[in-house]
């Protein structure tokens, strides 16, 4: 129970991003959101966890792609003719921001928020991973879960991988 | 919130202090190391002091100030003295910020800092006064300035070029100024220009500029604190200062292309220093000539006055005569010196320009622009490639494309060589360097410089700088020994430093080596296992022992030097080579001396690469890397404990790293026959990397992988290739060095 209040970031009114993962919705705050873009090619880092797509190449830039479907652990879907890359721009302290890619299975909409419909995130036990959910809104019925992005790809931002080979046999 | 706006902008004062602990930690006694960048902090620190900046910090603020101005003056070294009220300053300075940030009241400055002398150098008496007669009767003989071509001559060009800038803005913003005597900005960057003026003058050794300089400056800095007010007189005396400077320039210009090398430059300027004097203190700016007009003029020795009406006939009207000789000289050389200054006057406002041939570019537009031009070429393939364009049949197409991928090629080329600079500035201050460790270490040194117009990435020149001046102090202070130890030796007394650059293998290789006495390995040992560095009992091969030195922290010196042995140094090498994403090595041999050895590539921008594909997936490897590529013959590749393989290269079994397997990718050439083997290698290291196929050759416009892939070392970078996707650069490094033995993977596993 003490995992879920590891940190005490809970979601603001405001404007946020809605999207779907599967049959899920989420949101994350629109500040943080750069752009939209369609699903381009995307390279294949080797030796990453397999959350972390590969990188693309926006207008020059290089990025890093994270899959949030691999992130949160849901089940694997082909990439669809909705599947799309959200830029957002991580804020690193001590640094400058630098910019990274969420491939989501849809973008639906941006919504705005007040207070009322925001709520704190449910207690679910220990065996659900909260961290990096803000809260969650209920919306025309419908459930979304707020994201605290900027937690989740600043963790991604300075993850350590192993250089050390296995021996892939 | 009054308070914080009180020091105009808390943050960028933070910034400023920042800058000045870090260049703090750099200097040293008698030495100039550090001071033109701590000048320039102070200075804009001074820039944001404004009426309601707290009281303390003022007078803090304004003592540093004058520290740095007789440090200038002084023939621009810090005094011991100097350093350590700095740092007793900067103490403060931090606690002061720190508290009106807080809002909280700031401490009581120190009482030396606020009391009048707080100008002078501390602990020395203030040197310059007591040469400031009150009455101009005799103004003594003109100081003439010598130039030191031989060994200054890139930082005089440099200073040359600067100064033509600095002096059309002053005369331009003194017009200005006369207009809008109330215009706090332009006075602002009038004062400044003088300021970088007379600092660059004073860095050279150009004592009657710097003079100059610094009397128009004090007038300035009156006319700034407002207790002096602009005339026409002083207006004009301004403008004869800077025509007395624009003379020093063109002199300095024609000895730069070998007209008259080494003489003395002479340009009268005691007389306008005079007036300066006497109008900051409230009196007249009026020329002094007015009151004994023929007087002046023979004051400059008479021939040089003869020469004047020819070598400046432009002089504006305004202009007093007895500042007028433009071109003064020694009698002998007088017409030919003539003839030179009056073409450039003849030139008029394009001489300055044209004499230096260089135009001064913010280095970030110049990056996008090199950016942009890396994107150019991108597209210009993009379009190329396109399946859809390969698909139309017309001759006249194929040829503009053609023109188009020569034009880009081009482009690119010269963009690129807009960054390169030739590394001999970085030199040359290292002779600078050599002569004062000399002198402060009482050994006697000669450096022998070798390959100087080598050029490379301006980034990397400005890196390296710091790097060559680490391990040169190192060189000094550890290697070469004290005259008495050399005859011992049986050497000559004079300890060699050989700095040298060349280009080797598409990179840049830059020795350090002296002939001192050598790395001790037994002392570096005993030192690590000392510090925990190493296990006890160890065995280590010397280079690995001489590695060591790189380790933070590690310094063999008992005695900590001013020079060296405070353990920093040695890994600020290595981190910054690293980052230059070059190598360095030491090789030693005792009672010979030791030779450091950077590896650099030539720009950070590009690298060659070879395109090899592994499955669907493309990698670059940088061609720096690589020796050979080959398709291995079935039968010629054998296994070592069915674990490792090794291939005959040339005589030499060298290790295979099936990469695909390595990096758990899908692949193609299951059977190393149907691969291609590239032979990288890295230090003593080599490695026969399989690959499923050769894809081409091509240069690539690095991009950073960012803070996602920054603690993995397999991947140097990225690129983006030719249809828009993103290749991935291999670290060769890593590569070669990768491959374990079977019993150490086990063990990591």
């Amino acid at each position: 129970m003490a995992q879920t209040i590891e940190h005490t970031a809970t979601a603001t009114a405001g404007r946020y991003l809605t999207f779907r993962l599967g049959t899920e919705s989420y949101g994350v705050q629109l500040a943080s959101v750069r752009e939209i873009i369609r699903l381009c090619p995307i390279t294949p880092v080797p030796r990453m966890p397999s959350h972390i797509k590969g990188v693309i190449n926006l207008r020059g830039t290089v990025m890093a792609v994270l899959d949030l479907r691999a992130k949160f652990r849901l089940d694997h879907a082909e990439m669809g003719e909705r599947t799309c890359i959200i830029i957002v721009q991580v804020n690193i302290p001590g640094s400058n921001s630098t910019m990274m890619g969420a491939m989501v299975d849809a973008v639906e909409e941006v919504v705005q928020l007040t207070q009322a419909e925001l709520e704190a995130t449910p207690d679910f036990g220990s065996g659900t991973d909260t961290q990096y959910i803000l809260g969650v809104a209920t919306i025309r019925g419908g459930v979304k879960t707020l994201l605290d992005i900027q937690k989740i790809f600043l963790e991604e931002g300075t993850i350590a991988i192993s250089s050390n080979p296995k021996l892939d046999k | 919130m009054s308070v914080i706006s009180s020091f105009s902008n808390v943050a960028s004062a933070v910034e400023h202090l920042g800058l000045i602990a870090e260049e703090l930690a750099f200097v040293a006694p008698n030495e100039d190391t550090g001071l033109l960048s701590i000048n320039r902090s102070v200075m804009e620190l001074s820039d944001l002091i404004h009426p309601e900046t707290p009281e303390p910090i003022k007078a803090a603020v304004l003592a540093a100030k004058g520290w740095m101005d007789s440090s200038l003056d002084n023939g621009c070294k810090l005094s011991a003295a100097t350093i350590e009220s700095l740092g007793k300053w900067h103490g403060w300075m931090d606690a002061a910020m720190e508290a009106t940030r807080l809002g909280e009241k700031c401490p009581d400055v120190l009482p030396e800092w606020s009391s009048k002398d707080a100008g002078a150098i501390p602990g020395k008496i203030a040197t310059k006064v007591a040469q400031e007669p009150e009455a101009a009767k005799d103004l003594g003989e003109e100081p003439a300035i010598t130039l030191n071509l031989d060994s200054d001559r890139d930082l005089i060009n440099e200073f040359n070029g600067e100064s033509a800038e600095l002096l059309a803005n002053i005369e331009q913003g003194i017009l200005v100024f006369e207009e809008n005597p109330d215009d706090s900005g332009t006075i602002d960057s009038i004062f400044r220009a003088f300021h970088t003026f007379k600092g660059g003058a004073a860095f050279l050794h150009l004592g009657a500029i710097r003079d100059l300089a610094h009397d128009l400056e004090s007038m300035l800095d009156a006319i700034r604190k407002k207790e002096l007010r602009i005339n026409s007189d002083i207006t004009d005396l301004i403008l004869a200062g800077t025509d007395a400077l624009k003379s020093f320039s063109r002199e300095i210009t024609a000895q730069l292309r070998g007209v008259g090398a080494g003489t003395p430059i002479l340009v009268p300027t005691l007389e306008l220093r005079e007036r300066a004097k006497s109008a900051t203190k409230g009196g007249s700016a009026a020329p002094l000539g007015k009151a004994k007009a023929p007087a002046a003029a023979p004051v400059a020795a008479a021939p040089k006055a003869e020469a004047a009406p020819a070598a400046k006939p432009a002089a504006p009207a305004a202009a007093p005569a007895a500042a007028k000789p433009a071109s003064a000289t020694p009698p002998a050389k007088a017409p030919v010196k003539a003839a030179a200054a009056g073409a450039g006057a003849g030139g008029g406002g394009g001489g300055e320009g044209g004499a230096t041939g260089f135009v001064k570019l913010d280095t970030g537009k110049l990056d996008s622009m090199v950016d942009l031009v890396g994107e150019l070429v991108i597209a210009q393939s993009m379009v190329v490639q396109n399946p859809d364009v390969q698909k139309i049949n017309s001759l006249q197409l194929a040829r503009c494309l053609r023109q188009l991928s020569r034009i880009t090629t081009e482009l690119q080329r010269n963009a690129m060589s807009l960054r390169m600079v030739p590394i001999r500035g970085v030199f040359h201050k290292m002779s600078r360097l050599v002569r004062d460790l000399g002198s402060s270490t009482q050994k006697q040194l000669t450096l022998i410089l070798d390959g100087e117009d080598t050029e490379l990435d301006r980034n990397i020149v400005e890196k390296l700088g710091d790097c060559l001046i680490h391990m040169i102090r190192n060189s000094c202070d550890h290697g070469i020994e004290n005259p008495t130890d050399r005859a011992a030796a049986g050497k000559p007394p004079v300890g060699v430093i050989h700095l040298s650059a060349a280009h080797q293998r598409g990179g840049i290789v830059i020795r350090v080596q002296d002939d001192g006495k050598g790395l001790n390995t037994e002392k570096i040992l005993a030192k690590a296992t000392e510090r925990g560095l190493v296990k006890p009992g160890a065995v280590l091969s010397d280079s690995e022992i001489h590695s060591l030195v790189f380790l933070p922290g590690f310094s063999t010196a008992d005695i900590i030097t001013d020079l060296s042995g405070r353990g920093v140094g040695m890994d600020v090498v290595q981190r910054n080579i690293d980052s230059l994403r070059g190598k360095v090595e030491i090789t030693s041999t005792p009672g010979k001396g030791t030779t450091f050895t950077i590896v650099l590539p030539l720009t950070l921008a590009i690298i060659e690469g070879l395109i090899v594909g592994i499955g669907t997936d493309r990698y670059i490897i940088p061609t720096l890397a690589i020796r050979e590529s080959f398709r291995p013959r079935a039968g010629t590749i054998y296994t070592v404990q069915q674990r490792q393989e090794v291939v005959n290269v040339r005589g030499k079994q060298t290790p295979i790293l099936r990469l695909g397997n390595h990096l758990g990718r899908p692949v193609r050439a299951v059977n190393p026959e149907e691969g291609i083997i590239i032979v990288v290698e890295s230090g003593d290291a080599a490695r026969g990397i399989l690959v499923d196929e050769l894809i081409g050759k091509q240069e690539v416009v690095i991009k950073s992988l960012g803070k996602t892939f920054e603690h993995q070392n397999l991947l140097a970078g990225s690129a983006v290739l030719g249809d828009g996707w993103v290749g991935l650069i291999l670290d060769v490094d890593t590569l070669v060095r990768l491959t374990p033995p079977p019993i150490k993977t086990v063990a990591a596993a």
